[in-house]
């Protein structure tokens, strides 16, 4: 396997220091304040659980529309690479490289609260479940929109929707529809870590609790790699 | 019988505007075959090679691709066929040599399969891609970032990562667009090279003077439609005995216009008509004569040769003769014939 997709976008954000200095240091300048000055729990975790959401999907969105729009994915299509490995190697390395830069501004986020070892050890499953999901949501927001700017516009609608249903912005009622939307959604278990994190939970989210979203997140990641053709086409497509 | 690698029957493209692309054409290439589509701006010829690049799919007619009907994913018929945009388009952060393995490395899961068979296509692969920079005389550039690159550079660079692949198919938009005299020569030689080894070639281009001397085949494209497809052997012999003598004229004869036009500017019969033509036509070898207004084009059977008797008839008419110039016809004058269109590449003259 030469996974030539997942190599040429980590040479890329490597020979890309500046903007890889720029993913860094914009996060951790954004959760600095939040975490030194004294935001509520419920508050400051659901900032920062937006923030990490909607970098994770502009990230994975914007690009992709701008390749689309004139630029290589149509030549890289053009040579006969099959479009599920392309979603694939993408999503993964789109994932990866969130990870490596956003891990510092959680770093700093749970080191702040002091956190315990339990909330460590739930954040790195959680922040890799929120990524690949956020990644998956960006390209089919890039496949929707036509434009860079009705991508923005789409990312942030779609992840604030999912944000809400994931119960970052209110606790759904227990046994409501609203409560099981909740545990399907990837965003919770990240909400959770953040609050743990900060003092708003007394524990820190279990393992078992991350299972029902990474099933939602592997269902939705299989939709899309089957859909890779047609959504690689959309985004691609010339005459849109 | 020579395989067909393209063949295209009643094959067109609208697009969504409802501007029609091209009309329906039968079109085949054989292996080893080298075909150069000619025509003006908007004539076809770029929606002809996208839709052989499956980047455009037939709004009506059927094509088939290295003898597969293209249908459903073409993914399978693409690993087989290389082509090169008019548009240079690239990984800016990354080098040339970068750019050209990743474009080359992308095919190799279908070439290479096992794990030998990846290691071997990288093998290859990297000796062809130094082949190419050195012939393109991109060497010295290979480990520079492409963004550095001048548009001439990335021109060649998209040729060469085209080429790498050696396709079965390959398919260049404008592909001497941008390049210095050593670029062309290399290509003409990897585009020959590729056609000996049993590939098929489709050039699109708008210059008569380079690409259709590299081609067996010209298919000239008119406003979407197929004005003529034929050997260039047989075009050629269409312009033997033709050639196109232009005087212009000094002083007062012949020159009623006060803003004559140029010599080659075909408006023919502006002004007056002069009164000596009639007698340049009986000067054997004249086949016929224009007059433009100061200016007098005459089309000899005879070349050049005609051109003693053409300037003492002149100059016993009394005229002062202020230039001439003799042009050897070419393809851009037939598809001028056939359309009534100039081609208006940039080698011609205005």
């Amino acid at each position: 396997m030469s996974l030539p997709i997942w190599r040429i976008e980590w040479r890329i954000a490597i020979r890309r220091r500046r903007l890889l200095a720029f993913n860094v240091g914009i996060p951790l300048l954004l959760v600095v304040p939040l975490s030194f000055g004294g935001a509520p729990a419920y508050h400051a975790s659901s900032a920062y659980t937006m923030l990490f959401v909607l970098f994770g999907t502009f990230g994975s969105a914007i690009p992709l529309l701008r390749e689309g729009d004139g630029g290589p994915l149509r030549r890289i299509l053009l040579t006969g690479f099959p479009e599920p490995a392309f979603v694939t190697e993408r999503v993964l390395a789109g994932s990866a490289l969130d990870l490596l830069q956003l891990f510092p501004a959680m770093a700093l986020v749970l080191g702040a609260g002091r956190a315990g070892t339990d909330v460590w050890v739930a954040a790195i499953p959680a922040l890799i479940l929120a990524f690949v999901a956020a990644n998956l949501v960006g390209l089919w927001v890039a496949a929707l929109a036509r434009s860079i700017a009705e991508g923005a516009l789409l990312a942030a609608v779609v992840s604030l929707f999912l944000l809400h249903g994931s119960g970052v912005f209110r606790t759904p009622a227990p046994d409501s529809w609203g409560a099981i939307l909740e545990s399907v959604l990837p965003y919770r278990a990240l909400h959770e870590t953040f609050l743990a994190g900060t003092g708003g939970l007394t524990e820190a989210p279990m393992p078992a609790g991350l299972l029902v979203p990474a099933v939602t997140t592997a269902l939705l990641f299989a939709v899309t790699v089957g859909c890779s053709s047609k959504l690689l086409e959309r985004i691609s497509d010339p005459i849109r | 019988m020579v395989q067909a690698l393209v063949q295209a029957v009643g094959m067109g493209y609208r697009y969504p505007s409802g501007r029609i692309g091209l009309e329906p054409l039968d079109f085949s290439v054989g292996a080893g075959e080298i075909v150069a589509a000619i025509g003006p701006n908007g004539s076809g010829k770029s929606t002809l090679i996208r839709l052989l690049a499956t980047d455009l799919r037939a709004t009506v007619g059927s094509l088939s691709l290295l003898g597969s009907p293209v249908r459903g994913s073409p993914r399978a018929l693409r690993r087989g066929i290389a082509y090169a945009p008019d548009d240079p388009l690239h990984l800016p952060w990354l080098t040339g040599e970068e750019n050209a393995r990743f474009f080359a490395v992308l095919r190799a899961p279908a070439e290479g399969g096992a794990r030998d068979g990846a290691a071997a296509w990288d093998g290859h692969i990297a000796i062809r891609i130094a082949e190419l920079f050195r012939a393109f005389h991109l060497d010295e550039v290979r480990e520079v970032p492409v963004a550095e690159y001048s548009f001439g550079m990335r021109r060649k660079l998209l040729l060469l990562e085209a080429l790498a692949a050696t396709p079965n198919l390959l398919l260049l938009d404008e592909p001497t667009v941008g390049l210095d005299p050593p670029g062309t020569g290399a290509l003409r030689k990897e585009v020959g090279a590729r056609a000996a080894e049993g590939g098929a070639v489709v050039i699109a281009t708008n210059d008569t003077r380079e690409i259709p001397y590299w081609a067996d085949r010209i298919l000239f494209l008119h406003r979407g439609r197929t004005v003529a497809d034929a050997p260039l052997a047989t075009l050629l012999r269409q312009l033997q005995g033709r050639t196109r003598i232009e005087i212009r004229l000094g002083g007062s004869f012949g020159a009623p216009d006060s803003n004559p036009a140029p010599v080659g500017v075909a408006i023919p019969n502006r002004g007056s008509p002069d009164p000596a033509l009639p007698g340049m036509e009986r000067i054997p070898g004249v086949e016929s004569v224009e007059d433009y207004g100061g200016s007098i084009v005459v089309e000899s059977s005879r070349g050049s040769a005609l051109l003693p008797e053409l300037i003492g008839f002149l100059l016993s008419q009394g005229a002062a003769i202020a230039e001439i110039r003799v042009r050897e016809p070419d393809l851009g004058d037939l598809f001028q014939e056939m359309t009534g269109e100039k081609l208006g590449s940039a080698g011609e003259e205005p």
